[in-house]
């Protein structure tokens, strides 16, 4: 697995909401993305998935460059991604939920029976198997969550991208997300982790990215970004934003 | 004065017995099976591009049209029952075809956001493709109208209480005319294949996550363009059997969408836009309450003249108390 | 945005009924047809007073309204188009008006509607300066030209508007050839009781004809003691299952001979004779069907009526088909009519021999006129005040005996004024699938009967052919 960016840059008409980012990511490692609000996290994730196309700069995937490739080409191609707000297909039961992917499994056409099979094992990892057949507008906004990252791990890509995946969920789920997140990661996939709970982001990851007004101002291991003077400025120096460098209780 | 209040008053309770409101209630039920076919085609087309076609009555006109012209082309060279089948499946293809067409003519620039107001640029594409297809027919076939045959013949038989002549089958006191029974039946059986189609198939799922969250659609792998052409060539597949099968029941002339076309979107918002449970039962819905409307309502002057009117009120009734429709989403 | 569907909705039912009333027909010949057009000035008539002041081409020109579109009947207009250029086309073989000046039709389309009726008028006069206008098929838009052809003083010939009111008002400058609906509902009220009929169930269209129309029966029928009702549809109208069930319903209360009287013109027409068949109102020994008129056209009604085997039907006219076949003056338009529409068997309908003798007969005004003077004109129209002083033409003698030379008496109806008295009531019967025209019997008046007999009880035939 090989993501590589190359000076991106994405602006909405006068505002520069990422400008120039280049990172590269190899193999199995966890890459936590934080920034203060509006640092243009979620803009970054949205080019890499293909919502957006960016305005210059490069994305090469795999080798294959895929900027302003429509996103679901660039899901076929490996990169799975969860949303801020969960999306999940609410009028669908939850194994319905799974079963989308897996039935758009391109090329690779899987029997029903095989994808439930599999949707059924994720569910019971998840500690939601019991919740198969409720529809997903019943469930919590925490299972929700859950829900979106089962609908993910049923396409298995090689990169994910998990946006705030702890955000708003009970402590509990929070505890299964945190096992899921470390489990997936075991299994050798690449996990870029977009979260404003620090505690999980430095115990998480093995290299840290940090973005400030849509630029890449911090690259490597939780020890020294959490040192960098830029860094420390980008979330103190603001006077409204609240001290977000102490672990903070979701 | 008095015969004025008079024509307020049933004058005639008793004409109104069981049998003639189960008359009613069947015919009611008959033609909102059509009803319903040809909303579940508009509302399928709304759920997953977000438009409205105006267009959709021109597919039913089409849909007619091609049976009328296979019937007259093969009436006489092959045996009735195939004729009719044929008929059937190429005036879906053919409506199916034209829908593909132009969605991807027109309506993918919309789709790929390269169109300044897709809302109204929307309506004015399907609005010309609607007056387009009208008067190209209008051109071809004349203003003369025209009928096709019937699919088949009832048997002429008398059991007593069913007696059927080729026309008509007889059910005690209820006639029901042979060619809605058996345009109804088709469209029972469509919309039991639709629904199989949607709910037991993966493109029916894809076309419904697609409706439901475009965005997550595609990051789980969905190309939503293809479910744009297949929604819309489906929605217009279903006006034109809806067409199809009413063509050997009413005369056919080019303007004939007009009216289905304002019915359907009277239904799919009576049913809530976009829900496909709601066309079914909005379809049925309106057919019942004209039937019944136009058959009891106390004014015989009035009374035919008045029948949109029936399913209007109930319309704005449910709207006022639900105003998203019956099976609408909260907006 | 949270309401845009709502809007969107409005949007759509508005533009939806705009479009159904919107025009725009194709031409199919090689004539021109013009659309709504802006007239420029607030101008009056710009008809050429004399024959010195025609172009140099000579060309008069007579404007010719008709429906060519929805809401209104395009095939009544088509049929009524092709018969006046027809009649354009005879008078020009021979040279034209007085043997020199080619006369041309300017067609208009008015769908049928008030609105574009004073629009076609307002354009053919104060733009295309026509001296004078023959048509109209649609009583809703006749109601409006008259009132055009009144405030500029152009003669108007109307073809087949039936709505009394037409002639009623007494304007010096409306002439009709049609039948007034009164006068029809006179001789539908006497078939009727002749057959012996004790109710009938009147169905009617909710139109300007439609609505007199159907009252006008009623009343005719009290006077003769035969009860009725009166169910109304709109033009357009696809669905009668309910309707149908109705009436049968209603009919149940009634013993002896009954009847349904079809008084919904065109395709609507068809949609309800059908299915009143198929939902068992059918012709029988006691229910005497009497379909639309348009039933005439037979190709079309076996078509759209495949079930309407036995259903009796009317014919207004200065004869009946047969007798108009045999008049010297009709035989060259009834073949060159079916010539037109490549169609050996089409007869021509009532409203398409109407259309010819109307245009006819402004050029035969014109001619006797020798001038082109709208006062001339109307003054020639009227010198054709009795049968002996009439002009022959297709349908027969046109002869106007009531107008300002002779104004109606009181014993008469208002509608008399300027109306062609000739037009008799004949009822037709089919008695056997995809009859021609030529081939149904003429039941009634007595005295015009051509199979020897009234009304054939279905599953009988004629005793002589």
């Amino acid at each position: 697995m090989r993501l590589e960016l190359k000076k991106v840059v994405k602006q909405f008409g006068g505002l520069t909401a990422v400008n120039g980012v280049s990172f590269t990511i190899e193999g199995s490692q966890l890459v936590g993305l934080i920034g203060p609000n509006g640092a243009g996290k979620s803009t970054l994730t949205n080019l890499i998935s293909g919502i957006l196309k960016p305005t210059s700069g490069e994305i090469w995937f795999n080798g294959e460059r895929i900027d302003g490739k429509p996103p679901y080409v660039i899901a076929a191609r490996g990169i799975g991604r969860t949303f801020q707000v969960t999306r999940a297909f609410r009028r669908m039961t939850v194994l319905e939920n799974l079963l989308t992917p897996g039935l758009a499994k391109f090329g690779n056409r899987k029997s029903r029976a095989q994808l439930e099979e599999e949707a059924m094992e994720i569910l019971r990892f998840l500690t939601m198997d019991h919740l198969r057949w409720e529809y997903a507008s019943n469930l919590s906004g925490g299972q929700q969550k859950l829900l979106e990252l089962g609908r993910l791990l049923m396409m298995d890509p090689d990169l994910i991208i998990l946006d705030e995946p702890f955000a708003g969920v009970h402590p509990k789920l929070q505890r299964t997300i945190y096992d899921y997140i470390k489990r997936v990661k075991a299994r050798g996939k690449a996990i870029i982790l977009i979260s404003h709970d620090m505690e999980s982001i430095f115990t998480l990851s093995e290299r840290l990215l940090v973005l400030n007004f849509g630029t890449l101002i911090a690259d490597g291991p939780p020890e020294e970004v959490k040192e960098n003077p830029e860094v420390i400025e980008a979330y103190l120096g603001k006077d409204e934003e609240e001290d977000q460098f102490l672990p903070t209780a979701a | 004065m008095v015969a004025t209040l008079l024509h307020f008053v049933p004058a005639q309770m008793w004409l109104i017995t069981p049998e003639f409101i189960l008359r009613l209630l069947a015919e009611g039920l008959l033609i909102g099976l059509i009803y319903s076919l040809m909303a579940l085609g508009l509302t399928l087309i709304f759920s997953v591009l977000g438009i409205v076609s105006f267009s959709h009555g021109e597919f039913y006109m089409i849909g007619g049209y091609v049976v009328y012209l296979f019937l007259q082309k093969f009436q006489n060279s092959l045996p009735r029952a195939l004729t009719g089948i044929g008929a059937l499946l190429a005036a879906m293809l053919v409506t199916f075809a034209i829908g593909v067409v132009f969605e991807r003519l027109f309506l993918q620039p919309m789709a790929r956001g390269e169109v300044d107001r897709p809302n109204e640029y929307a309506i004015l594409t399907t609005f010309g493709l609607a007056f387009f297809l009208q008067y190209l027919m209008l051109g071809l076939m004349g203003p003369f109208p025209k009928k096709a045959r019937r699919f088949f013949d009832l048997p002429v038989f008398d059991a007593g209480l069913i007696q059927a002549t080729k026309a008509s089958l007889k059910i005690g006191n209820i006639t029901l005319g042979a060619g809605r029974l058996i345009a109804g039946l088709i469209a029972l059986l469509a919309l039991l294949a639709m629904l199989y189609f949607m709910f037991k198939t993966w493109t029916g799922r894809a076309l419904q996550a697609t409706s439901q969250d475009r965005q997550a659609a595609a990051v789980v792998g969905i190309n939503p363009m293809n479910m744009n052409t297949l929604a819309f060539g489906l929605g217009a597949m279903l006006a034109g059997l809806a067409g199809a099968v009413l063509v050997s029941v009413y005369s056919w002339v080019p303007w004939v969408g007009v009216i289905a076309s304002s019915k359907s979107f009277v239904i799919i918002v009576l049913g809530g836009m976009g829900s496909i449970p709601g066309s079914l039962l909005g379809g049925l819905i309106i057919g019942v309450v004209e039937s019944l409307g136009t058959g009891l309502f106390p004014d015989p002057v009035r009374a035919q003249a008045y029948r949109d009117v029936f399913g209007l009120v109930i319309f704005a009734l449910v709207l006022l108390v639900k105003p998203t429709g019956l099976f609408g989403r909260k907006l | 945005m949270k309401r845009w569907w709502l809007l969107l909705l409005t949007v759509a039912v508005l533009a939806v009924a705009l479009a159904a009333c919107r025009g725009g027909g194709a031409a199919p010949e090689t004539v021109v047809v013009t659309q709504g057009v802006q007239v420029e000035k607030e101008s009056g008539p710009c008809a050429p007073q004399s024959f010195d002041e025609l172009g140099e081409d000579g060309v008069i020109k007579i404007g010719v309204p008709v429906p060519l579109s929805a809401p209104g009947s395009v095939a009544g207009g088509r049929a009524m188009m092709t018969a006046v250029q027809i009649a354009a086309d005879q008078v020009n073989a021979k040279g034209g008006i007085l043997g020199k000046y080619p006369v041309k039709p300017i067609f208009y389309d008015t769908s049928g509607l008030p609105e574009r009726g004073t629009a076609a008028m307002e354009y053919l006069i104060t733009q295309e300066c026509v001296v004078a206008v023959a048509g109209e098929y649609h009583s809703a838009a006749g109601m409006a030209e008259k009132e055009v052809a009144h405030k500029y003083g152009i003669p108007a010939i109307f073809a087949e508007t039936w709505n009394d009111d037409i002639t009623a008002v007494q304007y010096p400058e409306v002439f009709r050839i049609a039948p007034a609906s009164s006068m029809v509902a006179k001789g539908d009220a006497q078939f009727f009781k002749d057959m012996g009929v004790s109710w009938v169930a009147i169905v009617t269209e909710n139109t300007d004809y439609g609505i007199p129309a159907s009252e006008s029966t009623q009343k005719r029928l009290a006077e003769l003691g035969i009860e009725s009702e009166i169910y109304k549809a709109d033009i357009g109208t696809q669905e009668f299952a309910a309707l149908v069930s109705r009436i049968a319903q209603d009919i149940t209360q009634y013993e002896g001979r009954k009847a349904v009287l079809v008084l919904i013109t065109g395709e609507t027409s068809y949609n309800f004779e059908q299915q009143a068949v198929e939902g068992g109102l059918e012709p029988s020994e006691d229910l005497i069907f009497v379909a639309n008129q348009v039933a005439a056209n037979a190709k079309d009604f076996w078509q759209n009526v495949p079930d309407g085997n036995y259903m009796v039907f009317r014919w207004v006219g200065g004869g009946s088909p047969f007798a108009m076949a045999q008049r010297e003056e009709a035989k060259g338009f009834i073949e060159a009519y079916k010539d037109a529409w490549n169609d050996p068997y089409r007869f021509p309908e009532r409203y398409a021999f109407e259309a010819y003798d109307a245009f006819m007969l402004v050029v035969k005004a014109i001619e006797k006129a020798q001038s082109l003077k709208a006062e001339d004109i109307i003054a020639a129209l009227e010198s054709f005040d009795s049968p002996e002083n009439g002009v022959a033409l297709a349908q027969g003698v046109y002869y106007f005996p009531y107008g300002s030379h002779n104004p109606v008496p009181d014993d008469q109806p208002a509608w008399m004024w300027h109306q062609w008295p000739e037009p008799k009531v004949f009822f037709l019967q089919y008695w056997k699938v995809d009859q021609h025209l030529e081939e149904a019997c003429v039941i009634w008046p007595a005295d015009q009967q051509t199979c020897g007999t009234d009304y054939l009880v279905p599953g009988t035939e004629p005793a002589t052919e």
